[in-house]
């Protein structure tokens, strides 16, 4: 037993090294120089209202977009340059570049939002729709919003989109956990990239505390899966911590707080203080694996199985 | 398989600890009722307030607020209804909104203003803010507040509420924005605020009932509802306008779409803060005017 996983632990020690290294890498790939980006003065009947954008850091962020700043906030915003255009009829558009800091944070600042509308081929990754359209791009997340709807809106969103896509060399790449996830299932309009504990509690809600310690040394990805044959829909929480004592003392934690509540609470207490049915819980190496509202446990047990497999490759 | 057994089902295995909880459940929803009177809402709506370009007719608008206050009070006329809520030696401060699109209604505003002075209170005693509101004299000093807003989805609160539209009261407002803002109706206790509520307004005009990106906007997901929700509970009138959204969000998806966030704030606003009522069965309804896609 003790020999087995001192095999173990050397194994997946070397693994572990590799994926934090090409963790690294991702990071390292986006450019360290700031893009000056520059506009024309008009883009079809639109003005630029001014050609120095109002610039935001994660502390003033407030100011612009309101309580929607934490997202980007959780995210590690560095600055976000703010345009404004309007044509003579005072239909505005709002062009934001929000500096991420990295590919990782601007995808997770992209796909914070449900993407389930047609790509449009700009940055990346993107998505359009009439008159509003995003990207992420390197350590850019992009958006573009028209106040209105008609066509030549709709083309010059288009256009401002190309200007700024044109203007970021490099590409970036998603946060190499992605390719942790099992392919089959997937739906990948709802895929969320997050870092601390508030952001995944936006888009799932786990339980109150932060059991999971997230925080500034791990990263996390949130994907919803639905297998059509086995009407099967449930959803898949993968974790890096910094290392395997990390992601094997969280895991048991959480075992054990969901065994404590199973003795001593009643089932009405129970259910606010979670927000699932049912869960799988497995931590590999630097990883917990959560699989939740499963109500197939073959299903769930292959695709931890699956995960645990990426993760030794 | 979902176990049907009121006990915790619990295996272990080689891949990990499987927990399987009895009963589906969600948080924060679907609470059951406590005791207590139900609160009155009044959904106001007008076909003739957006004309087909979407410019707001200003004369309907103040049409609308006084059947709704009529109603909401029952009395005769809009003034009695007025005179209930409002005193002479009042000092009134309108909590509006304009962190849109859609903002408050400039001429909204103006219709309430308006009201309050024809009350007898001085016009120096009277005034309209939103982000100036702790600096704002009036509101500092205020003994009264009128609450009015427009209803839309929102990052991370889930939806735009009258319960959240109250966090410009705050010092800090991101301390409130743990767990998608469910405790906002903790900030109706703060000293600024507690108990000074009079009247409460959620702007169904143009709502926008899904939303992307920063600025968590597009036009694709508003449409012209042309209603006011009015109560005097604001988690009733949240709650109200919350059942229209997820009625909208049914008829515009084809399928129940789950909010990107959830707007649980509201439900935690009466099983937590026991602000009011946010259970359908807790509210009495009162359904004016335009009857055509009122969706509930």
């Amino acid at each position: 037993m003790c020999k087995i996983n001192m095999k173990g632990y050397w194994v997946c020690l070397s693994i572990s090294i590799l994926v934090s290294c090409s963790t690294m890498n991702s990071t390292n790939k986006s450019s360290e120089e700031k893009i000056a980006f520059s506009f024309p003065n008009n883009v079809n009947q639109w003005k630029l209202e001014k050609a120095v954008p109002d610039r935001y850091d994660a502390e003033t962020l407030y100011d612009y977009i309101d309580g929607n700043a934490e997202v980007y906030r959780s995210l590690g915003v560095k600055e976000v340059y703010a345009y404004r255009w309007s044509n003579p009829q005072q239909v505005e558009i709002f062009m934001d570049i929000f500096d991420m800091g990295n590919s990782a944070s601007a995808y997770g600042a992209y796909h914070h939002d449900i993407r389930d509308q047609k790509d449009i081929g700009l940055g990346v990754e993107s998505e359009g729709m009439n008159n509003s359209l995003a990207f992420w791009k390197d350590r850019y997340f992009v958006s573009i919003v028209g106040m209105g709807d008609s066509p030549e809106l709709n083309q010059t969103v288009m256009e401002l989109g190309k200007i700024i896509d044109r203007q970021i060399p490099e590409k970036g790449n998603p946060p190499e956990i992605v390719k942790l996830l099992p392919e089959k299932g997937q739906v990948k309009s709802h895929i969320h990239y997050f870092n601390d504990y508030d952001l995944l509690k936006v888009h799932f809600f786990l339980t109150d505390e932060n059991i999971l310690q997230l925080g500034k040394d791990t990263e996390g990805i949130l994907l919803r899966y639905f297998l059509t044959e086995q009407d099967e829909r449930f959803q898949i929480i993968l974790i890096r911590y910094k290392d395997k004592k990390k992601a094997s003392l969280v895991s048991q934690n959480f075992k054990n707080l969901i065994d404590k509540s199973a003795k001593e609470m009643t089932e009405d207490e129970r259910n606010k203080k979670f927000g699932f049915n049912s869960i799988l819980i497995h931590s590999h190496e630097k990883y917990l694996i959560l699989v939740i509202d499963w109500k197939n446990k073959e299903i769930a047990d292959r695709y931890v199985k699956e995960i645990v497999q990426k993760i030794k490759r | 398989m979902i176990k049907t057994s009121r006990r915790k089902f619990l295996q272990t295995g080689a891949l990990g600890t499987a927990f399987l909880f009895a009963m589906p459940h969600r948080r924060s929803e679907s609470q059951s009722p406590q005791a207590g009177e139900k609160s009155r809402v009044v959904l106001v709506r007008d076909k003739d307030l957006l004309d087909s370009e979407g410019n707001l007719n200003k004369t309907v608008l103040e049409k609308m607020v006084d059947e709704g206050m009529k109603n909401l009070f029952q009395t005769t006329t809009p003034e009695e209804a007025w005179k209930k809520i409002i005193q002479p030696d009042d000092v009134v401060g309108i909590k509006s909104n304009v962190a849109g699109p859609p903002r408050t209604p400039v001429e909204l505003e103006d219709i309430l203003k308006t009201k309050v002075l024809s009350v007898g209170v001085p016009s120096d005693k009277v005034s309209v803010d939103d982000r100036g509101v702790l600096r704002n004299p009036i509101f500092q000093n205020s003994t009264a507040l009128i609450n009015v807003r427009p209803m839309r989805t929102h990052h991370w609160s889930g939806v735009g509420s009258l319960l959240k539209n109250y966090i410009m009261f705050s010092e800090k407002p991101p301390t409130w924005h743990a767990d998608s803002c469910a405790n906002l109706a903790g900030l109706w206790d703060l000293p600024i605020v507690k108990g000074k509520t009079r009247l409460n307004i959620l702007v169904m005009i143009t709502p926008l009932f899904h939303g992307k990106g920063p600025h968590h906007y597009n036009k694709e997901y508003t449409w012209n509802y042309q209603g006011l929700v009015i109560g005097t509970d604001p988690v009733a009138c949240d709650a109200t306008g919350l059942r229209i959204l997820k009625a909208k969000r049914l008829q515009y998806f084809g399928a129940e779409q789950p909010f990107a966030v959830s707007p649980h704030h509201i439900q935690v606003a009466q099983d937590k803060y026991n602000l009011g009522n946010a259970d359908e069965n807790r509210i009495e309804l009162v359904k004016l005017g335009w009857e055509d896609g009122v969706l509930i």
